[in-house]
């Protein structure tokens, strides 16, 4: 892993901002951030371990473990919200037996609720592998959740 | 300027926060995160208040708002105070009872205390000396400040965001796992009493100031004492530590209530020690004394006198040892430690003490080149002052170290030198500075002798001929020497400059080093040796040392009869035997007894097998220790002694500065001050000697070192003085040869010196390279650090540091044993795979049952008869 | 369309007269740059409306170098996506923006700072970049002058927060996004520690516009004060959601619903001024006219230029649980009044939507609100409880109508 890791790091070796950066294609690589990898990270970029974690613990977007192979975020913010998210919602948690922020038990979704995907004029939106599907009901984002691998 | 606040019209100085002006004026604002001035976090909210200024009416935090000019100020409005009120509710709803400043604040406020909710605990609970109720912690980070910005250990850090917000240790770890120090300063910052040190009580103690017992910064420490017990000790504001501590002084006083303490004197009867009254043990040992003088003549005894004891009882010792039993064989364990550098020093300097003083270093000092000298864990307060002044002033940092030591992490450069080859590297960097004409023209021509000396022999230690011997690749050594030469440069070293053959060599080096660029006499800069035991220092300068008297005056000189008339008896004139040299005459049955103070010879001194069995030789030994110690169970007497917690007397710090101690516990049953039985046993053996207590002592001090003439107890009281301090008039002395140098002419003598390899290099049959050190966690020879079950539990047991691809060929991984054998001997230790430089192992010397001495050569330096402790040749085996 | 056009690859944007505002620009003195965008009157997009010649002369006027730039894509209001659509359609006029302010203050790095939500976008505004230094647009010595100038994409990872202008410099830093306290500001000091001049997306986007037709012709735009065209962000119950162009002050609320196809729908309210942060309006407000100086005059502010339209299946109560979610998950937790007060306003509203709520939870909910106000450390707590206040206002009967 040691050796992946150093080669993301050297990849961004010369940006300014680069933590960020690193950290996105560490979670893109391995699907969370380890804490081995947040150890080398420290080291190569002259921090402290706490102070990568520090940082990192603060977007939501970071996961320290490993989930589902599919990431849902579904949005539920104001615009959403009135043009029927909690329907999506609801039916989802039926149908695979989850609450939002858990993993299905056979590990192929993570389901997420998210504050605005910046797709209103597409409400209900949800955001599936970072791809947006909007004009949500309830039955159509069943069906983009099923016809997934 | 002037502003306005609460309708008076004040005169504040430009720079300050509102919160600091209103202070200034008594008028007390609600400030509940603020924890350094000027150095506002932010968090409560609680200090704002309304500001009218330029035609704007605002609000503002007074903790992080200047005060500018026409400022109009209003502190407690009726919307200011409501919403510090609706703050404060929040913070009981959501916490529940709180203590500390935050509850003052309900109270104050009248805030209803109403919370169930529980919060889980973080990681960091689990270790020996810190708790932590997640409850009571607010987040207002100013623990987080405290180990960043203070201490620069960044171990404590935020988890997550919103309500959700924590303080967690690393990656959410235990604290140890994360790096932390222990230095307690998160405790002391936690405003709500979230964090604090695991104590067996509650209560509040009585405050009582005192020295900290173990290395040679010499912290004071404030003691909370509660009866006849320490509920828990923190540093004082008022010492040279500032306020700053670490974990041995924080919490490496708990040894002083062990159950391991002796109580009793003891004598062995038929090969079991029984414990006998004050009077038969006094009595034999004086006895037994007397006799082997008798039989075999005053020099047939030799006595080590203690680093760990006051200036007082080492004086006391010598005397004794002087005139009492009339021989020059008294020396102490810093011959292990400094003795290179009084010599090394003494040569180029005329005087062999640390040049400057922490204080200067901490503000003025441009860059700090740290050689053989693992700070932040023999010395961890000044090695918080280097981190510091690195991250905060940006001063440069040099390491020069084998081994990846905390410091290389901070540092703008890392000089990995094989052990052993500091001369050549240091000659090395003269040779840059000489070629490059960095070199301090007008320092050399007005202050200083035997230039022309240094130049020839420096002439060969090319940056390429210095590589091949040292390793240090040559653009490193180039680079080390411009930087050095370029700034206002401060040398710091310690054990692994000392500790070899060459140590005299290294010392005089680094001294001529610095004589070249001119960084010696003024602030900032200097030679600047860190003394081990909190009372190197004062040893030496109480003559307990075989060829020097008090005060450093030599054997047979004017100043030595001198003192001879000041004693009343004449002073033997042969020097003594060194350390090394005692146990060489012991095992050859030369030296027939030894009367040993404070020290574990068997534990800290080369070659153990031949120590023990040196001192099983002898016919006679008497130890005076707090701990059944490896050296005190092969003595014949054993006399308990009282702590320095629970004595008075001075020491001695590593910045020269004469401290004083203040009794801050009563002794345990019968264990005796050692400037008590010295007196006793020289009584008994006809010296007409009645000093009545440590002070008494001090006096006749202040009489035979000159140094220390213009000290008295009334006059360190509070703060210590650092010597030379000549009258009572002087403030004592922060920085040496700011004029002239102690030498007959004044001028400092340029002392170069030829590279020699150490006594033993590898080779076939032992490749690796053995260096040893300390921890941080432990001490010494871990008497007092290993009789507390934290320190224990932090480092339980020894091991040995290899670099990762050394450990791959042996096929040994992170803790499998391995067995390490030098040509004297073999020792089981655990791997620990750690940066270090390849074909390097290091081991730790605290622990008795995998003694690192064991495997350790007792070459000697030809001058300072330092053995080379840091240097040996072992080979290595997968067990 | 002044912003809203279709250039979606470089030779689109060429061939619509891309770029050619940055030449003129290069011809021209740095101060005289300032001095057109100060004629011009432009406002900032970003929701504060900070008038941007100022803010861009308190940065050159700075002695400390480098300098920086940052351009602000973190859009992450509720109910604003003008910023994502403008980034779509319309990309290589920030960029030309973004240069031309850069020469401007005299920086010569660039920082385009851009949700995760967004991580395509942000691929692609790399890939431009990436063809702007190709096309020497970008690099050293652009068009061939002696201003060399680069851009560095950094995607956020999923906070609000990161938005407000100093915590999206902690985070470019590598840093948790807690904002910093103000002052001092980004412009002395920024990205680490430097000058640094920060614009929303739109603005830059503002910047070829001003310089094309100069200062004194773009403050004609619209109304006088409040000048320049604007994108708005339209959704909720209306019949084409969507981003709309429109001059400041020219349109009123009713008339930019109806321009979208009137309401889905029997009309209830809305919201504008930015999401989350923004304000809850009944019909009363519909004929004002969108501009900076009219919200203010009325006690409001455009924020971003976004409409919310609900109609009669929208409980107010809901609206504002769901605002306090999204505060309390959003704020960045670094201050005792908007950590504690967020999460309390939460409690507080789903008590009072359980159908439990008491005339103390409202006394309680104005105190929060009262020092949320006055002792939050960034805007972000400060105006968490706007959209309650002012629905409170707006909307009185029915919100105290469940009360006990
Ligand atoms: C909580 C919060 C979130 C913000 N989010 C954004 C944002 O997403 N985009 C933006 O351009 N400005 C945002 N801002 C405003 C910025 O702080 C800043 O005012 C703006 O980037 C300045 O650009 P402008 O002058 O071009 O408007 C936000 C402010 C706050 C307090
Ligand atoms: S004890 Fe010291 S190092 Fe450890 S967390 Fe606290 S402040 Fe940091
Ligand atoms: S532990 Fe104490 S100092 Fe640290 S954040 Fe919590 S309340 Fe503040
Ligand atoms: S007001 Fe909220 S978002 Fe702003 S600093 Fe405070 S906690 Fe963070
Ligand atoms: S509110 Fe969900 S995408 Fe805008
Ligand atoms: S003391 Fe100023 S915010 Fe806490």
């Amino acid at each position: 892993m040691d050796g992946k890791v150093l080669e993301i790091i050297e990849k961004h070796r010369n940006d300014d901002s680069k933590l960020l950066a690193i950290l996105h294609d560490v979670q893109n690589e391995f699907g969370y951030i380890p804490e081995d990898a947040i150890k080398t990270i420290a080291k190569e970029l002259g921090m402290k371990k706490g102070e990568v974690y520090d940082a990192a613990s603060f977007y939501s977007f970071f996961k320290f473990e490993p989930e589902g192979k599919h990431e849902v975020m579904i949005c539920d913010c104001i615009v959403c919200h009135i043009k029927g998210s909690e329907r999506i919602i609801e039916r989802i948690e039926k149908e695979f037996g989850v609450k939002m922020g858990e993993t299905t038990k056979d590990g192929k979704f993570t389901f997420k609720v998210v504050e605005g995907l910046g797709h209103c004029e597409s409400s209900p939106v949800m955001m599936l592998d970072g791809k947006i599907y909007g004009d949500l009901t309830p039955e159509k984002a069943m069906e983009i959740l099923r016809g997934c691998e | 300027m002037i502003i306005t606040i609460d309708g008076k019209r004040v005169e504040v100085e430009e720079g300050k926060t509102i919160l600091q002006a209103a202070r200034e004026n008594g008028i007390e604002i609600p400030a509940l995160c603020n924890y350094i001035d000027g150095k506002p976090i932010g968090s409560c909210g609680l200090c704002v208040v309304s500001i009218k200024n330029g035609g704007r009416e605002y609000h503002a935090r007074a903790c992080a708002t200047k005060v500018a000019d026409g400022m109009e100020i209003e502190t407690h409005t009726q919307e200011v105070e409501d919403a510090r009120r609706t703050i404060l509710e929040m913070l009981a709803e959501e916490h529940g009872e709180i203590g500390g400043e935050a509850n003052e604040l309900f109270l104050k406020y009248g805030i209803e205390i109403k919370s169930d909710k529980k919060r889980e605990a973080p990681n960091l609970v689990d270790n020996p000396f810190i708790s932590f109720n997640p409850n009571a912690c607010v987040s207002c980070f100013r623990c987080v400040q405290a180990c960043s910005l203070i201490k620069e250990n960044h171990v404590l850090v935020r988890e997550n965001r919103g309500s959700n917000i924590g303080i967690v240790a690393g990656i959410n770890e235990n604290l140890k796992d994360a790096g932390c120090a222990f230095c307690g300063a998160c405790v002391d910052a936690c405003p709500t009493g979230a964090l604090m040190d695991l104590t067996p009580k509650e209560e509040e103690g009585k405050k009582i100031t005192s020295i900290c017992p173990y290395c040679g910064v010499g912290c004071a420490i404030d003691y909370y004492v509660l009866g006849n017990e320490i509920i828990y000790a923190r540093g004082s504001p008022d010492g040279v530590n500032k306020g700053d501590d670490c974990i041995k002084g924080r919490y490496g006083w708990q040894f002083v209530h062990s159950e391991e303490r002796l109580k009793k004197p003891l004598i062995k009867k038929n090969g079991k020690f029984e414990e006998v009254t004050w009077d038969e043990a006094l009595n034999y040992v004086a006895s037994r004394l007397k006799e082997i003088k008798e039989k075999y003549g005053a020099d047939s005894i030799a006595g080590l006198s203690s680093a760990k004891c006051t200036n007082e009882e080492n004086y006391l010792f010598q005397k004794f040892m002087r005139i009492v039993v009339g021989t020059n064989n008294v020396d102490h364990c810093a011959r292990l430690c400094h003795a290179s550098t009084v010599v090394g020093l003494f040569k180029v300097f005329g005087s062999g003490a640390m040049t400057n003083s922490l204080e200067d270093l901490e503000k003025d000092a441009e860059l700090y080149f740290v050689i053989g000298s693992n700070t932040t864990h023999a010395h961890p307060v000044i090695g918080t002052m280097i981190k510091r002044a690195v991250k905060s002033r940006g001063a440069k940092l040099i390491v020069a170290d084998p081994r990846d030591i905390e410091l290389a992490e901070y540092s703008d450069l890392h000089l990995r030198q094989r052990p052993g080859t500091d001369v050549a590297l240091i000659n090395g960097m003269m040779n840059v500075i000489i070629s490059h004409g960095l070199e301090d023209r007008e320092f050399i021509e007005n202050r200083t002798e035997g230039f022309e000396k240094l130049k020839e022999i420096v002439k060969k230690y090319t940056p390429e001929y210095v590589e091949k011997i040292t390793g240090v690749p040559k653009e490193d050594i180039i680079k080390a020497a411009v930087l050095y030469a370029t700034h206002k440069s401060a040398i710091i070293y310690a054990m692994g400059i000392t500790q070899h053959t060459s140590g005299t060599a290294n010392v005089a080096s680094l001294a001529n080093l610095a004589l070249l660029t001119g960084n010696v006499g003024k602030r900032g800069a200097g030679v600047n040796p860190l003394r081990g035991q909190n009372n190197v220092q004062g040893a030496g300068d109480m003559g307990a040392l075989p060829n020097v008297l008090p005060g450093y005056a030599k054997l047979g000189t004017r100043r030595a009869r001198e003192i001879e008339k000041i004693w009343g008896r004449k002073i033997p004139e042969k020097d003594g035997l060194t350390v090394v040299e005692m146990m060489h005459a012991a095992s050859k049955g030369v030296i027939k007894g030894m009367y040993i103070m404070g020290e574990n010879p068997a534990v800290s001194d080369p070659d153990q097998k031949h120590v023990i069995q040196a001192l099983k030789n002898l016919e006679f030994l008497v130890v005076q220790d707090l701990f059944m110690s490896e050296t005190a169970q092969l003595a014949d007497v054993i006399l308990p002694v009282v702590s320095s917690l629970e004595k008075e007397g001075t020491f001695t710090n590593t910045e020269r500065r004469v401290q004083l101690l203040h009794r801050v516990l009563e002794p345990v049953e019968d264990a005796k001050p050692d400037w008590w039985i010295i007196q006793e046993i020289a009584k008994r053996m006809g010296a007409e000697w009645n000093y009545e207590s440590p002070k008494d002592i001090f006096e006749e001090i202040r009489k035979v070192v000159l140094q220390y003439r213009g000290i008295t107890y009334e006059r360190i009281e509070k703060m210590g003085l650092q010597w030379p301090c000549p009258s009572e008039g002087h403030h004592g002395t922060k920085i040496l040869h700011e004029d002239m140098f102690p030498t007959p002419n004044g001028l400092a003598k340029f002392s170069p010196y030829e590279y020699n390899p150490p006594a033993e290099e590898p080779d076939e049959e032992y490749p690796f390279v053995l260096t040893t050190g300390r921890t941080y966690e432990h001490f010494h020879t871990g008497t007092l650090t290993r009789k507390i079950d934290g320190f224990n539990e932090l480092i339980p047991e020894a091991f040995v540091e290899i670099h990762p691809e050394d450990a791959e060929k042996l096929g040994v991984e992170d803790g499998d044993c391995i067995e390490v054998e030098s040509r004297r001997g073999k020792i089981r230790v655990k791997a620990k795979l750690a940066g270090i430089k390849k074909g390097v192992v290091f081991i730790p010397f605290h622990f008795a049952e995998s003694a690192a001495n064991v495997l350790t050569i007792d070459a000697l330096d030809p001058e300072a008869k330092i053995p080379e402790l840091k240097v040996a040749a072992v080979r290595l085996k997968k067990c | 369309m002044l912003l809203l056009k279709d250039a979606r690859n470089v030779e689109d944007y060429l061939a619509q007269g891309g770029f050619k505002a940055l030449r003129k620009a290069l011809e021209f003195g740095q101060d005289e740059i300032i001095k057109e965008v100060e004629t011009s009157g432009l406002l900032g997009r970003g929701g504060a409306a900070f008038p941007t010649g100022l803010k861009m002369k308190f940065v050159r006027k700075e002695r400390k170098t480098p300098k920086y730039i940052v351009a602000n894509a973190d859009e992450g209001e509720p109910g604003t996506f003008k910023d994502r659509v403008l980034m779509e359609r319309n990309p290589y006029q920030i960029l030309e923006g973004m240069i031309i302010s850069a020469y401007a203050i005299g920086a010569k790095k660039g920082f385009f700072y851009i949700r995760y939500e967004y991580k395509e976008i942000a691929k692609d505004i790399e890939r431009k970049i990436e063809e702007l230094r190709r096309l020497g647009i970008l690099g050293p010595s652009i068009y061939g002058s002696k201003f060399s100038f680069d851009i560095e994409v950094v995607l956020g990872a999923g906070a609000y927060v990161c938005g407000e202008e100093t915590a999206l410099m902690e985070s470019i830093e590598g840093k948790r996004g807690f904002p910093r306290i103000k002052p001092p500001y980004p412009a002395q000091y920024g990205l680490w520690g430097k000058p640094t001049l920060i614009n929303n997306v739109e603005t830059l986007a503002n910047i070829p516009v001003v310089m094309s037709m100069g200062g004194a012709n773009y403050s004609r735009l619209g109304k006088e004060g409040c000048s320049g065209p604007k994108l708005f962000s339209v959704s909720g119950f209306v019949k084409n959601p969507g981003v709309y162009e429109a001059n400041l002050g020219e349109k009123t609320i009713g008339e930019m619903i109806e321009l979208t196809g009137g309401v889905e729908g029997e009309f209830k309210g809305l919201m504008i001024g930015g999401g989350a942060a923004g304000f809850i309006l009944n019909e009363e407000y519909l004929d004002m006219p969108l501009c900076f100086k009219d919200a203010k005059e009325r006690g409001l502010f455009l924020g971003t230029g976004d409409i919310i339209v609900f109609n009669e299946s929208v409980n107010i109560w809901d609206i504002l649980l769901n605002i306090a979610k999204f505060f309390e998950h959003e704020s960045c937790g670094q201050c005792f009044p908007c950590r504690y007060g967020t999460k309390r306003m939460r409690e507080i509203i789903e008590k009072i939507v359980r159908g439990e709520g008491r005339k103390e939870d409202i006394e309680k909910l104005n105190a929060t609100a009262r020092a949320m106000k006055i002792a939050s450390l960034c805007p972000l707590g400060a105006s968490a409880m706007l959209a309650y206040e002012s629905a409170m206002k707006n909307f009185r009967e029915e919100l105290m109508g469940v009360i006990q």
